[in-house]
């Protein structure tokens, strides 16, 4: 037995100094936002109106949709962070596992890095031993750091139990959606794949969890994902969801110690099929090669966003029914809606999920942006340089997939939202021009989040990073924005801020050609940049 | 040299990355119709300096043209002339074999022919294959057979052979010949010695980012030694004064039997003397490529440049 796991302490030392920079970039970002929020709480919600106002809006179907539902009554500013945070720190706590699991596991071996470990003395669990155990020591270290955090924030209403349990189930579901990722490891053999299964299984559960807690909350407790928001902070502190988490994801762990023992290295379950022993007509350029390789990836991202966009549409009826008797929606949505007609309200919800959908759909722009970078790094381009193909045509190639990929999986979600809305609506229907609108205001966020990519990967390729950050940025502002009450420049920070609300405003072209003009510089100057360096 | 039938001109080619100095001095000439053998251990800047000529890296100073056009500058114009095959090749792991195969050859206006299939059954490629299940050596075929099929003026190979078994080795050095008779120009780097003795006519020797010698293998053997083995009837103690001669081991079976080195300029006073003592047998071995490359590898780390080394066996 203890040779199974032989080294396996060397290889955990190994694997986390690999990762050291990421894991203190995802650690101080995580434990920093949770901190700084929850310090900050009282003064955003620290009076009883304040916290009654809240009340009712978080109990709109709306937000239940984004941010669950929760039965606690809502007394102090604790009660408030404890419902207002749990979904969106997990959802970042997931992603961030997923991140780590595959990059320790089938990114390994797709370098060829596992053959030359297992060729050494090393148990044959090892590998999976060693990454599994940098995942909990991740998960175990944030969890800390959060319970930490919220224990000393002076939240009133806060006590060191609820505070930890906050902490630990958050540790819990990422350290399960990690074992969901090693898991995905197995079955796929290569990367991308494993990423993109790990996603898929935990879009899965996210939108399971939005529609058991509108219908019926309490079949979300068969949902692993869905299950943390039953924990109860700060009043019957129920530790269970915590010991069922950590029990499944043994479960799941065991399930990967398995099928790691059943397959052989650099393989996986799912085999690769032969292929075509010629190019098809359609594969003769930079441009059809970057669309062909990122085919599958945006098929998915239009299909998984088309699914969530349905799924928000189909509970419009349910929105203006609600929210005819709750006036105080403006704290979330403005003034705007203080003389709502439901019509209005309607409006205001398609505008605040678009900001959930314009978000996600920068996801695959970018990362088609920044697979220029990968792809020069990793080699594939060498023999494309050295064709008579100028790095302007390579370049604007991918420019141009990753734009069709953001902008037709963001037109998929309005879609979603167009289609499955008016057929629950019986009346006041939005119309198809009104779409066109959100999709117009709400495109520049994307195309910015691309220009900046293709800025950083012209001029300065190390710092690809931060048009993630920017991204992220975008998205946090405008989910969590208005319940923070961030101030407007923070807000206005990005161009997901500066969409005019649409469709509850017109379309402001102004901010519209500006953003286009922002746009059309960044480009330029990242070509530049690319036609300048050298591609090492 | 300065013709019309140079292809590739490099004079004082360098390229720092930082600090570091990865080329100091590229000086070499390819010509119409030959073969030429760029070599040098790893590390000494093979890859660089071909990234540079391919215009992937922009070099700090120097002058780089192909087809008399600016490397850099021109770089797309130049591309339509050449083909070329990576050190280290990697591929799109989702597509197939083929797929990649004619994606570069569509690239450069080529088409896939009788000839790529032919180079397909030679090289012994299962072209159905997605390319992450490719082996180093299958990935290299994948490159080869694109660039074979390509119709170039200028083919550029970096260590082609690495990754390939004996037989393939084979078959790559028919390929090169047969460009090479077709009246095609190529640049070969390697560090595999026989390779490059049996294929190229004129050698680059490349050190710490420098051309150390550029020349035939015949002006080379100049400067090193040949081996000798020899019987005689009379004694041949005195072999040792001769400064020519080095590294004397005699037999301990068969008397007045010796095998020396000889600086390669004094073989015929040594043989003069030989002569003098009547020679029973003799065999003489040229100066292999591995002898030149030796003697340079033992000049940087003696720094003395005096002491120059032999192979032994």
């Amino acid at each position: 037995m203890k040779n199974n796991f032989d080294k396996t302490g060397f290889l955990t030392r190994f694997g986390i100094r690999r990762d050291s920079w990421s894991l203190i970039t995802w650690i101080i970002c995580l434990a920093g936002l949770m901190a700084s929020v929850a310090f900050k709480f009282e003064g955003i919600y620290g009076t009883p109106s304040s916290i009654s106002a809240i009340e009712n809006t978080l109990k709109s179907p709306a937000m239940v949709a984004l941010f669950g539902k929760f039965d606690i009554p809502a007394k102090q500013s604790a009660d408030v962070f404890g419902t207002e945070m749990i979904v969106f720190m997990a959802l970042m706590m997931v992603i961030m596992n997923i991140y780590f699991a595959i990059r320790g596991s089938r990114s390994e071996e797709d370098s060829g890095l596992t053959e030359l470990l297992v060729s050494h003395s090393i148990g044959r669990m090892s590998n999976i031993m060693a990454i599994s155990l940098e995942l909990l020591f991740i998960n175990i270290i944030v969890g800390m750091l959060f319970g930490l955090g919220i224990q000393f924030s002076g939240m009133p209403g806060v006590n060191a139990n609820g505070a930890w349990l906050l902490g630990m189930v958050l540790a819990a579901v990422g350290l399960f959606f990690g074992m969901v990722a090693l898991f995905s490891a197995q079955i796929a053999d290569n990367s991308r794949n494993a990423t993109t299964i790990s996603y898929g299984i935990f879009g899965l559960f996210y939108i399971l969890r939005m529609y058991t807690d509108l219908k019926r909350p309490s079949t979300t407790w068969f949902n692993p994902f869905g299950m943390i928001e039953k924990i109860s902070a700060f009043h019957k502190n129920d530790w269970r969801p915590v010991i069922i988490l950590v029990v499944l994801s043994f479960v799941v762990w065991l399930l990967v110690l398995f099928t790691s023992q059943h397959r052989d290295i650099g393989s996986g379950l799912i085999a690769t099929r032969p292929g075509r022993a010629k190019a098809g007509f359609l594969l003769r350029g930079p441009i059809s090669l970057i669309m062909k390789l990122h085919r599958t990836s945006m098929i998915v991202w239009t299909v998984g966003l088309f699914i969530l966009g349905t799924t928000y549409g189909s509970i419009f009826n349910t929105i203006s029914d609600i929210l005819k008797t709750n006036p105080t929606m403006q704290t979330v949505f403005g003034k705007a809606a203080v003389n709502a007609a439901n019509h209005q309200i309607l409006l205001n919800f398609v505008a605040v999920i678009t900001i959930v959908c314009v978000g996600l759909a920068a996801i695959p722009a970018i990362q088609v942006m920044n697979s220029l970078k990968g792809d020069q790094t990793k080699g594939y381009l060498e023999n494309i340089f050295a064709k008579k193909v100028s790095r302007l045509h390579v370049f604007i190639s991918y420019l141009i997939t990753a734009i069709i990929a953001g902008e037709l999986s963001f037109f998929a979600s309005l879609m979603g939202l167009y289609v499955a809305g008016n057929a629950v609506l019986t009346h006041g229907k939005l119309d198809f021009q009104t779409y066109i609108h959100v999709f117009i205001a709400y495109s520049p966020a994307i195309l910015t989040s691309v220009a900046m990519a293709a800025f950083l990967v012209g001029i300065w390729p190390k710092g690809t990073l931060i048009s993630w950050a920017y991204v992220f940025y975008g998205i946090y502002s405008m989910y969590l924005g208005s319940l923070l009450k961030l101030p407007d420049w923070a807000k206005k920070f990005s161009a997901f801020g500066w969409a005019n609300k649409v469709p509850v405003h017109a379309v402001n072209y102004g901010y519209f050609s500006v953003l286009m003009i922002i746009m059309a510089v960044l480009i330029i100057i990242g070509i530049w940049g690319y036609q300048r360096r050298d591609l090492s | 040299m300065k013709t019309n039938n140079v292809v590739l001109h490099l004079d004082h080619l360098q390229k720092s990355f930082g600090k570091f100095k990865a080329l100091k001095n590229i000086t070499f000439d390819v010509n119409k119709g030959e073969v030429f053998g760029f070599i040098g251990p790893n590390g000494a800047g093979k890859s660089t300096t071909i990234r540079t000529l391919l215009g992937i890296l922009k070099r700090t100073a120097g002058k780089a043209t192909i087809f008399g056009e600016d490397v850099w500058t021109h770089r797309v114009l130049i591309h339509k002339r050449i083909a070329y095959v990576p050190g280290d090749v990697y591929l799109w792991p989702n597509l197939t074999g083929g797929e990649i195969i004619d994606l570069f050859l569509k690239m450069n206006d080529n088409k896939h022919t009788q000839r790529t299939d032919d180079l397909i059954a030679k090289f012994d490629l299962d072209v159905t294959k997605k390319a992450r299940t490719y082996s180093k050596g299958n990935r290299q075929k994948v490159a080869l057979v694109a660039a074979f099929s390509t119709n170039a003026d200028l083919y550029i190979f970096d260590e082609p052979t690495s990754g390939l078994d004996p037989l393939m080795e084979e078959i790559f050095q028919q390929e090169v010949l047969q460009l090479k008779k077709s009246g095609k120009s190529i640049l070969l780097s390697s560090h595999i010695l026989s390779e490059v003795e049996r294929m190229c006519d004129r050698i680059g020797i490349i050190r710490d980012g420098e051309i150390i010698e550029t020349g035939t293998l015949d002006d080379m053997r100049h400067l090193t030694r040949t081996q000798i083995t020899v019987t005689t009837k009379e004694s041949i103690d005195d072999l040792d004064q001769n400064p020519a001669v080095h590294n004397v081991s005699r037999s301990k079976q068969v008397s007045n039997k010796a095998t020396f080195a000889v600086d390669s300029e004094n073989i015929e006073n040594i043989m003069q003397y030989l002569t003098t003592k009547g020679i029973v047998a003799l065999q003489s071995t040229p100066p292999t490529l591995e002898d030149l490359f030796l003697r340079y590898y033992k000049q940087s780390s003696d720094q003395s440049g005096s002491e120059v080394s032999d192979h032994e066996k």
